[in-house]
């Protein structure tokens, strides 16, 4: 009965699901993307000043300040585009070393007395939820608790 | 019925190395599924290719009947294929309701997450406020699998539940994986040693080298032909 259900479910979503081309490399256009347009920005106020200096004629003039607000525009879409796609290939690496960094910390704390052997770890694991259970009174589960969490551990 | 998850043939490799010479498994509902071999067999690898995270060479990933090759892992994690890796995926500065708690990106609420995961393993709610990485490995397991089940898995895929844990804890984590099979989930467990899940699966297929060697139900025949595939694969 359940049986059917979750599994009818699981062949429904599937249905339902796009396979996408594998010859998907957007993410790196779009940080090319990005680059061009900076250029461009760049290129653009270039052109307008030497535009509004090559005339005497204020609507040209004009002109070439309306190329160089183009170039503005231009250039901060382009930085936009450019960290947001670069920024998220770094940002993933930075989590992936961060949490492993939290392991290895944990692993520390799991065994304080530099305990190697296994029965020895498992002796420190029952004497744990003791020490534990002092800071879980007062310990609110709220979203900053990993931070209250941490703390507490490393105060132990 | 068709089978919730199907490996069809499936050649996968590392670099230029390929590891999998045309692996063929598949998991029905309800049904527990071992994939068991000796070291750099390519299970982990076959678990990956199962959820999508590592890509095949040729070869199909079907599921629910339907070639899902080359799909987004998010995806198919989302309709309900879960990957529960070697090690133990839980934070270990996290309390067990913290780590609870990040599960609620599924969607459920942290009330219903907390129901299914302390009905199931009542020593979960004992150690609630207690950092995760403190606790027992085998309760560290548990939590593990708790995280896996509010995500409302169709098929779950065990790496090494087992790894450093004492025969009893295996035996009793094992038990809760057939009572999850029981309600209608596909699992596919990976193990090097065969002894406490052959009890409960219902299937084994035995790997070597990135082929699968021997196929069929775990009765002692099997068990025999895996202790001769062991000693065999180490020359
Ligand atoms: N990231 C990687 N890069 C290169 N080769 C790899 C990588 N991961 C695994 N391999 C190789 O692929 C083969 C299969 O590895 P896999 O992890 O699937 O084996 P396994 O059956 O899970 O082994 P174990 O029981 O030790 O976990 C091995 O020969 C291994 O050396
Ligand atoms: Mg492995």
């Amino acid at each position: 009965m359940t049986t059917d259900s979750r599994a009818d479910r699981f062949v429904r979503e599937l249905g339902e699901l796009k396979i996408p081309d594998p010859a998907a490399g957007r993410p790196r256009l779009w940080v090319r993307l990005g680059v061009v347009l900076m250029a461009a920005g760049a290129a653009l106020a270039i052109t307008a000043y030497a535009t509004s200096h090559g005339t005497r004629d204020p609507l040209v003039q004009r002109d070439a300040l309306a190329l160089g607000l183009g170039g503005i525009t231009a250039a901060v879409i382009g930085a936009a585009l450019f960290l947001r796609y670069s920024l998220t290939g770094f940002l993933r690496f930075w989590m992936a070393r961060q949490s492993y960094d939290l392991a290895l910390l944990g692993d520390r704390f799991a065994e304080p007395g530099g305990a190697v052997t296994p029965a020895a770890g498992a002796a420190v694991g029952a004497a744990k939820p003791a020490a534990a259970e002092v800071g879980a009174t007062e310990e609110t589960p709220d979203p900053a608790a990993p931070h209250s969490t941490a703390k507490e551990t490393v105060s132990t | 019925m068709t089978p919730l998850l199907e490996l069809r043939d499936v050649r996968a490799a590392y670099g230029k190395i390929t590891v999998l010479h045309g692996v063929s498994v598949s998991v029905s509902a309800g049904q527990v599924v071992a994939l068991l071999g000796p070291n750099g067999a390519g299970k982990t690898t076959s678990l990956n290719v199962a959820a999508g995270t590592h890509p095949v060479q040729s070869g199909q990933l079907i599921l629910g009947g339907r070639d899902m090759t080359g799909a987004n892992p998010r995806d198919l994690a989302r309709a309900g294929i879960c990957l529960i890796p070697e090690g133990r995926g839980v934070f270990p500065n996290l309390s067990v309701r913290d780590n609870l708690l990040m599960m609620t990106f599924t969607g459920h609420s942290r009330a219903e997450i907390e129901a299914v995961a302390f009905e199931r393993f009542p020593i979960l709610a004992k150690r609630a406020n207690q950092p995760a990485g403190s606790m027992s490995g085998g309760e560290q397991q548990m939590l593990a699998l708790a995280r896996g089940l509010a995500t409302d898995p169709a098929v779950l895929l065990l790496d090494e539940l087992s790894m450093g844990l004492a025969p009893l804890v295996v035996g009793r984590l094992y038990e809760q994986v057939a009572e999850i099979a029981r309600q209608g989930v596909g699992v596919l467990v990976v193990e090097q040693f065969a002894a406490a899940v052959l009890g409960i699966a219902d299937h084994a297929a035995v790997m070597v080298r990135g082929r699968v060697e021997r196929e069929g139900a775990p009765d002692s025949e099997l068990r025999a032909e895996l202790s001769a595939l062991y000693l065999g694969s180490s020359t």
